[in-house]
């Protein structure tokens, strides 16, 4: 115990010596400090925790990491990792800004962008929001530690009534070295009412080693306006990532997220979405591929807090070699929540002896007068369909191959701007095709 | 130095001796003393005339129970129970006599005639004469007993079968739920005074549902109750236990075992319809049913078969689980659990699959009324050499009124790529066409309900044994009383 309390500490220590907000308002040191003490109350989750049950961040205590030196921002943007989507861009290193490739001027009308620091200084009201909100760290260590120690970030607002064509894209690079890095960058997201935006996240990594990523972003979507939210979780291999996605809605909203995770050692993508308006369309969806000694975790939670709103929600994922997926969703209906229609589903597909997946699909109701309903399904792949296609002359490994590409694709049907499901696409194929030499490579 | 050794070994020896002797006295007594301590044990254990090696076992658990804490993972809420405020020994309480019907509470007179239980069955439950009063228990008992031993069946309490077949219990005691399990079970282990011994030879098909009701020799068994049951090669068993009547007890506390033991292709089918006192409207007095029961399917393609329906209790907290270990084994699942009023449920199983092909069916049905909770919380995990394992899982939740909760919390863990899991949960209501549909027909809203409520929950009823099925029933209709209009 006393030693898994100085692992915590260490932590502590690495992402504090990060923060670059001198001078920032008292309000902002109060948040800091809260977050400190909520991280300290309860430390590193392992899976005592039923949050983590089945995602330990033990592992993470025991290694060293130090705050990222100002000198990275040299490094290149790793286009082959990224999504391939021509977006107006906002780099971060290590959690830090990187002025000079981000697009902060010049921007389409409605769209401002703002590095964090700045917009803290400013006063914004949705970033004062956001890092003094409670009920965003509340029994949420990893939330917490970000607030304790924020590297850095964006405010993106979109103005009323505004239509920005051109996605988003946040580009968060890491840079794996010999020292760890540890960096926990912090985006808050303002869609104004009746706006129309879409974001892509792109998180990846450079160099050979690890490094930390702990990223919280806060998404307000107001009444009527539709917001697309794509993430891309393709770090580096021996990487660490923990992002918590915090979404509110207003009336009326469209909402529609997809994750793919590919990346890091251990992810753990996890999405809090409160639906507080009435018919608002809420949509979670994503695909993990693992492959070895991957940690893949998606862990979403949907609060139907008003009436007549609707959530969806389709995770797929593939398991190779002693890859681990984990799927944690939960949907709350609130007593206020009649005629809510919630639909959960995740797919998981074993590819190999030594791959686990781990599935809690959960629904909580209070209300009566509900639709609510979750499958989840783990197997292999459908015999008959095999066997169709070998009834036509393909061999049974590139039958199942084929099976395994269509059944990962179908997912992306989901994502509702044809740009990043194409990019998106590339990222299935690849991973496929590296799963495909690794099978060459053994036979 | 030698002499300071001796010195604390003859006071070491002093204590305990004072500590076996000081008690013996006592054990003509009729009841331990209040609270749980190692004397209380040691006095169990010497009033049921154990031999030493279950003693020793009792204690084993004891020092382990005071290790534990109390778990608080499950979705219910209720007020600590004080361990030390329990009698864990008391002999059987002589009912007081009544008369005659006139005098039994008229509330549970109504809800008797309502499930359909003859006059004479009335007088028995309600207290008014006791079984042998009406039935010759004796020459029963004995028909049964001695058709049962024809075909080599033991069918025993507990107490007896640790006398009289010390062999067996001690072979299987304590093999599915070891002593050190959970909380309530390391306590069971301690403390528990009687219940059930069920064995079944090899290649015997049980001639008869075995039914608590019927057990020769059951005294108050207790709110501890230990059941343990062995099918051995080939053999089938059907167990039923419970009582569709309400029953009411004065034990707040009620934490029970059962282990079921089913070799190579024996099959074991234990039905359950609980229907304790579930408390008045706000809960108070009901009781808490904190049970464990799993079973060992050890053999290859034997098969263990949970049909429950729960209605009664204040607080139930309750996981009939398979640990599907022989090949081509088969665990089943079948659960009903209606909360209404205050009452709390959180009930579910465990699906463990470790041999090949092993196959396993849940379907939870679970009813919310009034300002009830009803949570369904099951497992279902495949180990890595389960090859060809096979899960279907479906939870149906019911709300009836806007106060109550209907929740699900499936785990799913799998760890071979050709295991095939499936789940599927819905929530819904009583819709007002269905509603309107009976109306139209004449029939009341209450009855319209029940009838609903039996629709929802057939896939499960129909597996209960026709002893329970028709009185099961009407009881799902009792249970929703008051919960609409």
């Amino acid at each position: 115990m006393p030693n898994d309390m100085a692992n915590d500490n260490a932590l502590l220590k690495a992402f504090s010596a990060a923060a670059p907000f001198d001078g920032a308002p008292d309000w902002f040191g109060a948040a800091t400090a809260a977050g400190a003490e909520t991280f300290e109350t309860l430390g590193l989750p392992t899976n005592r925790t039923e949050a983590w049950k089945y995602t330990s961040l033990r592992g993470l205590g025991s290694l060293s990491f130090a705050a990222p030196s100002a000198d990275a921002k040299a490094v290149e943007i790793p286009r082959d990792s990224v999504a391939e989507i021509q977006g107006i861009e906002i780099v971060l290193v290590n959690g830090r800004l990187d002025e000079s490739r981000s697009a902060l001027e010049n921007l389409p009308v409605g769209l401002a962008i703002t590095p964090l620091p700045q917009a803290i200084e400013f006063e914004n009201g949705a970033v004062k929001h956001a890092l003094q909100d409670e009920g965003a760290i509340d029994g949420l260590p990893l939330a917490a530690l970000n607030t304790a120690g924020i590297s850095g970030g964006v405010l993106i607002e979109v103005a009323k009534n505004a239509v920005i064509a051109k996605p988003i894209h946040i580009i968060s690079i890491g840079t794996a070295g010999d020292e760890p890095v540890a960096f926990a960058p912090r985006n808050v997201v303002w869609v104004g009412a009746n706006a129309q935006a879409t974001l892509v996240e792109s998180h990846v990594g450079v160099g050979e080693g690890s490094y930390f990523s702990n990223s919280v972003t806060h998404v307000t979507v107001e009444d009527e306006a539709v917001f697309h939210h794509y993430k891309l979780q393709n770090e580096a291999r021996s990487a660490y990532h923990v992002a918590m996605t915090h979404v509110t809605c207003g009336e009326k909203v469209i909402y529609d997220n997809f994750a793919l995770s590919c990346g890091a050692k251990l992810a753990r993508n996890e999405i809090r979405g409160k639906l507080d308006g009435s018919e608002i369309l809420y949509a979670v969806n994503g695909v993990y591929m693992a492959a070895a000694n991957q940690h893949l975790d998606n862990t979403t939670f949907i609060e139907h807090a008003k009436p007549n709103s609707q959530s969806r929600e389709i995770y797929k994922g593939v398991l190779d070699e002693n890859g681990r997926g984990v799927f944690q969703g939960k949907i709350l209906v609130q007593r206020p929540a009649q005629k809510t229609d919630g639909y959960q589903m995740n797919r998981a597909l074993l590819l190999s002896r030594k791959a686990e997946i781990d599935s809690k699909p959960e629904l909580e109701i209070y209300a009566d007068d509900v639709k609510c309903s979750h499958g989840a399904t783990v197997g292999e792949l459908d015999d008959d369909q095999l066997f169709y296609l070998k009834a036509r002359g393909i061999s049974e490994h590139d039958a199942r191959n084929m099976l395994i590409e269509a059944y990962l694709r179908d997912a992306l049907e989901e994502i509702r701007v044809d740009k990043v499901a194409e990019a998106f696409g590339t990222k299935i194929t690849a991973w496929l095709a590296e799963r495909a030499l690794r099978e060459d490579a053994a036979s | 130095m030698a002499a300071t050794v001796e010195t604390i070994e003859q006071v070491e020896q002093l204590g305990t001796e004072k500590y076996k002797y000081g008690f013996v006295t006592d054990i003509e007594s009729e009841m331990a003393p209040k609270g749980l301590s190692e004397e209380v044990i040691r006095f169990i254990s010497a009033k049921k005339e154990e031999p030493e090696w279950m003693l020793e076992w009792r204690l084993k658990a004891y020092e382990h129970f005071k290790t534990m804490e109390e778990p608080d993972w499950a979705k219910v809420e209720y007020t600590p129970i004080d361990l030390s405020d329990i009698y864990y020994y008391a002999a059987p309480k002589v009912k007081e006599k009544l008369n005659s019907l006139d005098e039994v509470d008229p509330e549970l007179l109504r809800t008797y005639e309502k499930l359909g239980i003859p006059l004479k069955e009335q007088e028995i439950l309600a207290g008014v004469v006791a079984v042998d009063a009406v039935f010759d228990s004796v020459s029963v008992a004995t028909t049964y007993r001695k058709k049962l031993a024809e075909y080599g069946v033991i069918f025993c309490s507990i107490s007896e079968a640790i006398k009289e077949h010390p062999e067996l219990v001690k072979k299987y005691l304590g093999s599915v739920v070891p002593y050190s399990d959970n909380y309530f079970a390391t306590l069971n282990c301690a403390v528990f005074t009687d219940g059930s011994f069920v064995y079944i030879p090899k290649g015997v098909r049980c001639p008869m549902e075995l039914s608590t009701y019927f057990r020769i020799n059951a005294e108050n068994t207790g709110q501890f109750e230990r059941t343990l049951i062995i099918a051995e090669e080939g053999s089938y068993v059907s167990y039923l236990e419970g009582c569709t009547a309400p029953q009411r007890d004065e034990n707040q506390l009620h934490a029970a075992v059962v282990e079921l033991v089913a070799m190579k292709e024996a099959e074991i089918k234990y039905s359950t319809v609980q229907n304790w006192y579930p408390g008045d409207e706000t809960g108070a007095g009901g009781i808490y049913n904190f049970v464990t029961k799993r079973g060992a399917c050890r053999g290859d393609s034997s098969k263990i078969s949970w049909t429950q329906v729960e209605t009664g209790s204040a607080v139930t907290w309750k996981y009939p689980s398979c640990i599907l270990q022989g090949d081509n084994s088969v665990g089943e699942f079948y659960s009903v659990a209606i909360t209404n009023n205050a009452q709390q449920a959180d009930t579910g199983t465990k699906m463990v699959h470790i041999g090949k092909n092993t196959k396993s069916t849940i379907i939870s049905k679970g009813i919310s009324a009034g300002k009830a909770d009803n949570t369904y919380r099951g497992l279902v995990k495949v180990l890595p050499g389960a090859e060809g394992a096979r899960n279907y899982t479906q939870c149906d939740s019911l709300l009836i009124g806007d106060q109550c909760g209907a929740h699900t919390v499936p785990y799913i863990e799998s760890r071979n790529p050709s295991a095939r899991i499936e789940h599927e949960a819905t929530t819904s209501k009583i819709s007002e066409d269905q509603l309107f549909y009976c109306a139209q027909r004449g029939l009341s809203e209450e009855d319209s309900v029940s009838i609903i409520v039996n629709g929802f929950c057939k896939e499960v009823m129909k597996e209960l044994p026709m002893e329970f099925a028709v009185e099961a029933q009407k009881l799902i209709g009792i249970s929703l009383e008051g919960s609409v209009g």
